[in-house]
Formats: C-alpha cells, sequence, structure tokens
C-alpha cells in the first residue's frame, strides 16, 4: 500500500530510526536527563550555602556571643554548613591549641587558620560537586548527537545506490531522524553549558566570602588571644 | 581570658558523607524539562506537517440515469363528443281546408288540433330516441378511440425502451473504449515517469490497482500482482507518487460505480 502523504511526526521518525541512531538518542536523553537533574540539585545547593552564608554573617556580625554561635554549631542538633562550619571548626581548633598552655600565638593562629583552611576546602568540594558532570555534558553531548546525525545520513544516502535517480524525498525522512540526535544533544549541551558557568561564577562568589570570612575571624581571634 | 571546654556531644568527622538537599524535587523538575522538551518538539513537528486538504467525494451507488430526453407521445385529450343538435323539425301545420260550415270548422279544428298534438306527441318521443341513439354512438366511438391511443402509446414506449436499451449499450461501449483508452494513458505516463534501474533485467511487469477521485486525481494506488523484482516494484511506486498532474478523464462519468483502474505495466529492459 503506497502512502500519498509522509507522515513525519517525530515519534515515528524515532522509531524508525537505524538502531545506532536510537542508541545515541538514548545516551543523549540519559546524559539530559542527569544533567538537569544536577542543575536542580546545585540550584537548591547553591541558594542554601548563599541563604546561610548570608545569616550567619548578619548573626556573627550583629554582634552575638561567639562562644554562644559555636555552642549551638557544635550542639548537633543540626549540620552546619559553609560558613558556619567552618567557624566551627576554626574555634574548636583554637580552644584545643588555647586549652594547651606554652603555646605561643604564632602556633596558635597557624593551627586555627589551618582547620578553618581543610573545611572550607572540603566545603567548596561539596559545592563543586557534579559540576565537572554538567561541563561534561556541556562538551561532549553535541559530538554525541553528531556522530547520530552523521551516522543517521550515512545510512540515509546508503539506501540511495540502488536508485537511478535519486530524489529528495528518498532522504529527506532520514535525514530529519538523524538531526534529531543533534537536536536532542544539544538541548542537553545548552542548559549544561549555562549552568555550569552560573554556578561556577556563584561559588567562586562564596568562596571569597568563605575566605575574607576565614581573615576576619582570624584577626578577631587573634586579638583575644593576646590578651 | 579562659573559655569553657568545647561542648560536643556528638562527635562529628569531617569525612561525613554529606547529601545534597532537594534531590527529589530536582529529579522532578528535570522530568518536568523533558516531558516539556519533547512535547514541544512533538507539537512543534507535527505544526509543520502539511496534511493534504481532504478531497470531498459523493458517494454514488450507480451513475445517475443518463438523460435521455425522449418524447412520450401524450395521449390526445379525449375528444369532447360534440352533441349534436339533433335538427329540428319544423312542424309542418297542414292547412286547413276550408272551412264550410261552424260546425265543421269546430269539428275540423277540433279534430286538427288533436291530429297536431299527436303529431307533436310522435315528433318528440321520435327526437328523444335519436338523442339516445347518437349518444350511445359516441360513447362507443370514445371507447374505441381510447383503445387505439392506448396501443399506440405502448407501441411508442417500447420503442423508447428498446431505443434507451440500445442507446445505454452504445454509450457503454463507448465508455469502455474511452476507460480503456484513459487506462492506457495513465499507464503510459506511470511508465515513462518510472527510472527503472539497471538492475532490472527481463520484462517486468507490474499490475497496479489504482483509485481515482472524480476529478481524476489518485489518491490511492495499491500493487495487485508484483513483478516478482523487488527494485522494479518500487521505481514504480514512486513514479505513480511522483505524478503530480494527473490526466483529467473526459468526463467525470467515465467510471461506472467504482472509479478504479487495474493497470498493467510493462517494461522491456
Amino acid at each position: 500500500m503506497l502512502n500519498l502523504s509522509n507522515d513525519m511526526a517525530i515519534l515515528s521518525l524515532i522509531a524508525n530510526a537505524s538502531i545506532i541512531v536510537k542508541i545515541v538518542l538514548a545516551i543523549l536523553i540519559v546524559a539530559s536527563m542527569m544533567s538537569w537533574w544536577y542543575i536542580f540539585v546545585k540550584l537548591f545547593s547553591v541558594r542554601r550555602a548563599k541563604r546561610q552564608a548570608e545569616e550567619f554573617e548578619r548573626e556573627f556580625w550583629g554582634g552575638a556571643d561567639i562562644v554562644g554561635l559555636y555552642q549551638r554549631a557544635s550542639a548537633g542538633q543540626y549540620e552546619p554548613t559553609g560558613m558556619e562550619r567552618i567557624f566551627e571548626a576554626g574555634f574548636k581548633e583554637y580552644l584545643k591549641l588555647k586549652s594547651r598552655s606554652g603555646a605561643d600565638i604564632g602556633a596558635l593562629m597557624d593551627g586555627t587558620r589551618r582547620a578553618m583552611k581543610a573545611t572550607f576546602q572540603r566545603e567548596l568540594d561539596y559545592l563543586e560537586a557534579h559540576l565537572s558532570f554538567l561541563a561534561t555534558v556541556g562538551s561532549v553531548s553535541p559530538y554525541i548527537g553528531l556522530f547520530g546525525t552523521v551516522w543517521g545520513i550515512m545510512n540515509s544516502f546508503r539506501s540511495l545506490t540502488n536508485m537511478a535517480q535519486a530524489t529528495l524525498a528518498q532522504v529527506a525522512p532520514g535525514m530529519a531522524e538523524a538531526l534529531i540526535a543533534t537536536a536532542i544533544g544539544l538541548f542537553a549541551a545548552i542548559p549544561a553549558v549555562i549552568a555550569y558557568n552560573k554556578y561556577t561564577a556563584e561559588i567562586d562568589r562564596l568562596a571569597n566570602r568563605y575566605e575574607s570570612f576565614m581573615e576576619e575571624f582570624t584577626n578577631i581571634l587573634q586579638r583575644q588571644a593576646v590578651h | 581570658m579562659t573559655y569553657p571546654p568545647p561542648i560536643s556531644r556528638h562527635r562529628r568527622s569531617p569525612l561525613i558523607e554529606r547529601t545534597e538537599p532537594g534531590k527529589l524535587p530536582a529529579a522532578l523538575l528535570a522530568i518536568i524539562v523533558h516531558g516539556a522538551f519533547f512535547a514541544l518538539l512533538v507539537i512543534g513537528v507535527s505544526w509543520q506537517v502539511k496534511h493534504p486538504a481532504p478531497a470531498i467525494a459523493e458517494l454514488w451507488d450507480q451513475l445517475p440515469p443518463i438523460q435521455n430526453v425522449r418524447e412520450v407521445p401524450t395521449p390526445p385529450a379525449p375528444i369532447e363528443p360534440e352533441v349534436v343538435s339533433p335538427p329540428k323539425v319544423e312542424p309542418k301545420v297542414e292547412k286547413a281546408p276550408p272551412q264550410p260550415t261552424q260546425a265543421d270548422i269546430n269539428l275540423q279544428a277540433k279534430r286538427a288540433k288533436l291530429e297536431k298534438e299527436e303529431r307533436e306527441k310522435q315528433l318528440r318521443d321520435e327526437k328523444a330516441l335519436k338523442e339516445k341513439q347518437k349518444q350511445a354512438e359516441v360513447e362507443k366511438k370514445r371507447k374505441e378511440d381510447g383503445a387505439k391511443q392506448k396501443a399506440i402509446q405502448k407501441i411508442a414506449d417500447d420503442k423508447a425502451r428498446a431505443e434507451q436499451v440500445a442507446k445505454e449499450a452504445a454509450t457503454a461501449s463507448a465508455r469502455n473504449a474511452s476507460l480503456n483508452e484513459y487506462g492506457a494513458k495513465i499507464a503510459k505516463l506511470i511508465k515513462d515517469r518510472a527510472n527503472i534501474p539497471d538492475s532490472v533485467t527481463g520484462r517486468p511487469e507490474i499490475q497496479v490497482r489504482v483509485k481515482l477521485l472524480v476529478n481524476g486525481a489518485i489518491f490511492d494506488a495499491q500493487v495487485v500482482r508484483p513483478s516478482g523484482d523487488r527494485v522494479y516494484d518500487d521505481a514504480v511506486e514512486r513514479a505513480i507518487n511522483g505524478i503530480r498532474n494527473w490526466p483529467q478523464p473526459e468526463s467525470a462519468e467515465l467510471f461506472g460505480g467504482k472509479r478504479e483502474l487495474i493497470l498493467n505495466i510493462r517494461h522491456e529492459r
């Protein structure tokens, strides 16, 4: 039976694609799913880190008692994150070193700073987790899609070999189905790249904030240690 | 300045596994984003698919009867029986002979009067009888005329019917001839259009059933009997699909009830 109207609906195009193109599409859809998942996860966690940093800074510079803040953070009733965690680690180390008699101020401040630096690195690592996945999806999925497209177009041209006269109608469906691969590759890549750049910039700004807090807190502790 | 010892009821390891918040909502949002993307893709592509405008076709069980304007002899209006008025018989008044006497005269007058009355009565009877006879005659004549008319009409009808049958047969054969011609035209068009690959050899023959619209456009073509050579069949199918302008049939009544043609297409290689 000859169907005079060529059905170009996207689902039939995908269903008629060759197995390689289907695999490529499946990989791209999984990659896209995961990258969007990470985009949202990062959106939530970066936003929360920013909010908590702001809250803690407001509390800290609002004249709250440092010991009270430390007791609240280390009470174990909730998991402190970000800036509060850095503060907790630094102050804990400071107290430990301070309780040992005979330590000079230089060693005391060095130890405190190292403890805070370690926590800072861990916090940063936590915030930056999975960002590399977004970068990978952003850079690789267009190529995967391109591969699927090239393969599909190759097949669609190969089917022309037996024809005496090649018309566009014979290759058009194959091309269309092949180009879907590129479309999905781009759909996965573009948001991933945008999200990667956005989150990298935001985490950089957070890191700067943490670092300046560490410097300022070190100064405060040093002033107290001198007393 | 001394500080109280650190209160840490829960020893927290710095290497503790930290879970990121909102993993489930993130997964749901990711699924929503993809659902939206695919909906967009499907709708966006199906928008661009232009379905050919539906062709409206009237379905007829059979062809409308050919307009055969045949003069049906109208039965002549029944002739109004002319009421022939019977000739008026003037009562001849006999001249009375000369009246010799008064009595005679009286008698004679009486007799004459009587006679006259009698004669008038006779005349009246005669007239009535004549009238009756005439009416019966007219009636009879009319009846005869009707029978004759009927017979004439019957003959005319038979003749007309026979003529119509003959005419229909003639138009049918003419139609067949032009149908064959039209089929040949279409077959030739398909044959000319088909690009047969060089790999096809021999004398492949394919039988195709072509369904047509009233205007001659083909809306369906089906291979009835493939030639056995897949490449050749495909080439013919492509040719049929590629033809946009089909020759118009001479008249819409060219086809019978089924508007389809069985075409044999043969190539010699």
